[in-house]
C-alpha cells in the first residue's frame, strides 16, 4: 500500500520545521531533511509520497537532487518550493520533470491542494504499474 | 530590496505562516493538545523576532534616514567618507588617494546612504587589506562619467582580492569573510545602490586587489549641469 508520507527537504531549520508542523497538523505525516546529501543517504525508496523541495540550497541546489532522483530512478513526485523563482527556473525545473513549482511566502491551500494531486498522481502511478507487474503485459506498458 | 534582503525575510515569514497555520488546524480540531500548540506559538514568537533581527541591522545600516534624494556634489561627499574614516586607516598605515574627473556632473543621490555604501566599501577594503605588507596598503576611490546620465564611483583596493569561492555569494546578506562581521553591508549596500537605479559590482584588480564601482543616475534634465 503506498504511502503518504510528505518528505521535505530546506536548508533552513525554522522553514523546515515550520512546513512539518503545519503538515503534520493537516494529518499528513512527514520526514524533514535538512539537506539535499541527507535525503539521498536516508530516502527509502518505497511506493507513494511526495518531495517538497527548496530550489536554493548550499552545496547540493534542489534541482541538482532532482537530478539524482531522476538518475537513480526513484518515482517521487517533486513540488519545488522557492523565495525568488524565477521563470528559466521553472521551466528548468518543469523539463526535469518537477510535479509543480510553489514560491515563498508559500499560500497553505496552494501547498496543500499541490501535495493532494501529487499523492494522488504517485498512487495511480503505483497502481498502474502494479497492474503491469500483474499481466505481465510489458509491450502495453 | 536586493533579492537576498527579501530571501532572508521570506524565510521567516514562510516559517511563521506554517507554524500558525498548523496552530489554526489544531485550535480546530476537536481534540486540542495544549503542548504542540506551545510549541508552534513559541516558534511563530521566535521566527518573528528573526524577522525584526533582519530589520533592525538594515535599519542600523541605513540609520533610519528616510530615502531623501537630491542634487548632491560627489567630490565632497567621497572626502566626507573618507574623513570619517581616516584615523583607523591612519592606524592601519593604509593610504586613501582620490582620482575624481574634472568637472563631473551632480548626482541623484540619497547623501547619506551613498556615504554609508562608501564607508562600508571602504572599511571592506582594509579589512581586506589587514593581512598584507604595511608598503603595500592603499585605496583609490575614482569618480568618473561613465556614460550622459551616469557617474560611476570605485573603491579600488591593493589587498589580496576576492577568492573564487566567495566571489558568487559576496552580495547575499550573511555572507561575511569576517571572523566578527554580521555579512550585511555588501547586501545593504547593494540594495541601496539599486533603490538608486544602480548597480554594485565587483571586479578584479590587476595585479592584485578588489574593485568595488556602482553608478550613480545625474539628474535628469534639459540643459547642462555642473558640479555643484
Amino acid at each position: 500500500m503506498p504511502d503518504k508520507t510528505v518528505f521535505v527537504v530546506d536548508d533552513d531549520a525554522a522553514v523546515r520545521q515550520g512546513l512539518r508542523f503545519m503538515l503534520r497538523a493537516a494529518g499528513y505525516s512527514v520526514e524533514a531533511f535538512p539537506s539535499a546529501r541527507s535525503f539521498l543517504e536516508e530516502y527509502d525508496p518505497r511506493p507513494g509520497g511526495c518531495l517538497l523541495l527548496d530550489v536554493q540550497m548550499p552545496q547540493m541546489s534542489g534541482l541538482e537532487l532532482q537530478q539524482r532522483i531522476n538518475v537513480r530512478g526513484w518515482r517521487i513526485p517533486v513540488i519545488f518550493i522557492t523565495g525568488h523563482g524565477t521563470v528559466q527556473l521553472a521551466i528548468a525545473a518543469v523539463k526535469a520533470g518537477a510535479f509543480d513549482f510553489i514560491e515563498k511566502p508559500l499560500r497553505e491551500e496552494a501547498l496543500l491542494e499541490s501535495i493532494e494531486r501529487a499523492l494522488h498522481w504517485n498512487d495511480r502511478a503505483y497502481e498502474e504499474r502494479l497492474e503491469c507487474a500483474t499481466f505481465r503485459a510489458a509491450w502495453l506498458c | 530590496m536586493a533579492a537576498g534582503l527579501a530571501h532572508e525575510l521570506s524565510q521567516p515569514l514562510t516559517a511563521i505562516t506554517a507554524y500558525a497555520r498548523g496552530c489554526l488546524r489544531l485550535l480546530r480540531g476537536s481534540v486540542t493538545e495544549p503542548a504542540l500548540l506551545n510549541e508552534g506559538m513559541t516558534e511563530v514568537v521566535r521566527q518573528g523576532e528573526r524577522a525584526s533581527d533582519v530589520l533592525d541591522r538594515l535599519r542600523e545600516f541605513v540609520r533610519g534616514g528616510e530615502f531623501r534624494r537630491t542634487r548632491t556634489a560627489l567630490e565632497p561627499l567621497i572626502n566626507a567618507a573618507i574623513g570619517l574614516i581616516r584615523a583607523d586607516a591612519m592606524r592601519q598605515d593604509v593610504e586613501i588617494a582620490t582620482r575624481i574627473e574634472a568637472g563631473l556632473p551632480a548626482v541623484l543621490a540619497d547623501r547619506i546612504q551613498i556615504e554609508q555604501v562608501l564607508l562600508n566599501l571602504l572599511r571592506n577594503a582594509m579589512d581586506a587589506m589587514e593581512e598584507i605588507n604595511t608598503e603595500c596598503r592603499s585605496i583609490v576611490i575614482e569618480a568618473r562619467r561613465n556614460s550622459r546620465h551616469a557617474v560611476e564611483v570605485a573603491v579600488v583596493d591593493s589587498g589580496p582580492g576576492i577568492s573564487e569561492e566567495v566571489a558568487g555569494t559576496i552580495f547575499d546578506p550573511f555572507v561575511t569573510t569576517k571572523p566578527l562581521g554580521m555579512g550585511m553591508g555588501l547586501s545593504i549596500s547593494r540594495s541601496i545602490i539599486e533603490s538608486h537605479g544602480g548597480s554594485l559590482r565587483m571586479t578584479r584588480n590587476v595585479p592584485c586587489g578588489a574593485i568595488f564601482s556602482f553608478d550613480l543616475p545625474t539628474r535628469e534634465a534639459e540643459g547642462s549641469i555642473d558640479a555643484g
